[in-house]
């Protein structure tokens, strides 16, 4: 097997397995745990991409979390003109997303947050989306934690919806269910490990155990 | 600029053949083994409509659009592209009898996707520094248009050769933006294509090189017609990570280049470079 085809194998496993592999959200402190148990979700830039990935995540905290997590529809009712552009923690986002957590509006999340009157606002930024070979599909996502009342930030982390896991010629591209599954995916994974770092974890009842 | 895929191959053997004697010390195995190990990164500037099952069982649209075009290039296609084939238009009127006036303008993102954003910024620096119009800058375009960017959706033009990008439909979107700005052109470009392609040798090594596809149109108001287009497309080698820069900064700089092309025809055809101190 001559380099180039091994780098390109080894490239696709890291692609498939970087979904899984990595932590998706680390917490500031690593002894924090939340005080409060309302969270809204807000997409960070106003693309449908972003707002698809706010509704995915927004179901998934309802389910895999034990915070009262608000609506879409109830964010868009409360806040004017949702979404709206907020700069985020990215320098450049072409094809991967470089970060810098010093470039988020904080003056603006406070004021979203301060408007919602929830304990914890999530914002995810999808700035950037990416094809490999026509078969795998990446949406980059960044997003960060922040708590009230002074929007100080309390967790972020840094991962992609990936549809797609070869890019095998034999192998069909994937499709719109495939990368509504994706993300689907991702944010019930994301969602779960949001609720153990912030000790907001379903309490399983005794048949479930 | 020649369009190859894995799939394509047979069928653009003529595209191969033609690119062929430019650079005819290299021998065909070695153009082939190039052609197979070729490994591209896409960044779609569009979106594509997934469907999500909501909670009520009916399906909802949801958006992501993504480009569905399919491009390989070879260092030796590059080399293709940069000696002329195929379209490289920067700026160029869409009529020979049109008269450019002196006036305002402002240049419009087509789009929110970041590297048409980018490239509107740089694009609106070069004018405001070096043409005699009165550039409006992007903050003031945000502030009197309200939400912006929005997407002007492109489609294939009437005549590929003097391309008007956007639709009839799309057009009121311009006018609209134009209602507010009252300037007396707008120039609206989009990129495409977003590409990061990973060239790999077969002696070892490889070759990344970053390239993209810019599209705009100038139209004039109070006449509200498409006067002038940009069709072309740029390449850079990557020079980050040996020098300490990113990946990011690398992009930013093919984008700017294309912004001080595209600025450079524009003002060529308008005759509207400032003279120089």
């Amino acid at each position: 097997m001559n380099s180039g085809l091994l780098l390109h194998k080894l490239l696709v496993l890291v692609l498939f397995f970087s979904f899984g592999a990595c932590s998706t959200f680390t917490t500031v402190d690593s002894n924090f745990r939340a005080k409060g148990n309302t969270l809204a979700v807000i997409a960070g830039l106003d693309n449908e991409a972003n707002l698809a990935a706010a509704r995915s995540m927004t179901d998934a905290l309802k389910k895999n979390s034990r915070f009262q997590v608000l609506s879409q529809k109830q964010v868009a009712q409360s806040l004017p003109a949702y979404p709206t552009k907020i700069q985020g923690p990215y320098k450049t986002a072409y094809f991967e997303i470089e970060i810098d957590y010093s470039k988020t509006d904080v003056k603006k999340i406070k004021a979203i947050q301060q408007k919602l009157d929830v304990d914890y606002v999530y914002v995810l930024w999808t700035p950037s989306e990416t094809v490999y070979n026509e078969k795998i599909h990446q949406l980059h996502i960044i997003a960060q934690m922040f708590e009230s009342p002074n929007a100080k930030e309390v967790g972020n982390g840094k991962f992609a919806a990936t549809a797609g896991r070869t890019d095998c010629c034999l192998v069909p591209a994937p499709g719109d269910k495939d990368k509504a599954d994706a993300l689907k995916d991702m944010s019930e994974y994301v969602a779960k490990e949001i609720a153990e770092k912030m000790g907001m974890q379903k309490k399983t009842t005794a048949s479930e155990r | 600029m020649f369009l190859v895929t894995d799939r394509d191959l047979p069928l653009n053997a003529a595209a191969w053949a033609s690119i062929y004697p430019f650079a005819p010390n290299f021998p065909l195995s070695f153009i082939i083994s190039f052609y197979y190990n070729l490994k591209i990164l896409v960044q779609p500037d569009h979106y594509f409509r997934i469907l999500a099952q909501g909670d009520t069982g009916m399906k909802k649209a949801v958006g992501f659009r993504i480009s569905c075009l399919k491009i390989v290039l070879t260092a030796v296609g590059i080399l293709g592209i940069l000696a002329g084939c195929g379209v490289h238009k920067p700026f160029a009127p869409l009529d020979d009898n049109v008269q450019f006036k002196t006036g305002s303008l402002a240049v419009i993102s087509g789009d929110s996707s970041e590297p048409t954003m980018v490239l509107t910024q740089f694009l609106t620096q070069e004018l405001k520094q070096r043409s005699s119009y009165r550039v409006m800058g992007q903050e003031e375009i945000a502030r009197r248009v309200g939400k912006y960017p929005v997407t002007i959706k492109r489609a294939a033009p009437e005549k590929q050769e003097k391309p008007v990008w956007f639709t009839k439909g799309e057009k009121s979107k311009l006018d609209a933006m134009q209602a507010q700005l009252k300037t007396d052109y707008l120039l609206v470009v989009w990129t495409a294509n977003l590409n990061r392609s990973i060239v790999t040798y077969q002696r070892g090594g490889n070759r990344i090189t970053y390239s993209a596809w810019i599209e705009g149109n100038l139209v004039e108001y109070p006449k509200s017609r498409a006067v002038g287009y940009s069709d072309f497309g740029n390449s850079k080698d990557q020079t980050c990570c040996l020098f300490g820069k990113s990946e990011g900064d690398d992009v930013n700089e093919l984008l700017k280049d294309s912004a001080k092309e595209l600025a450079d025809e524009f003002m060529t055809a308008t005759k509207s470079e400032k003279p120089a101190k």
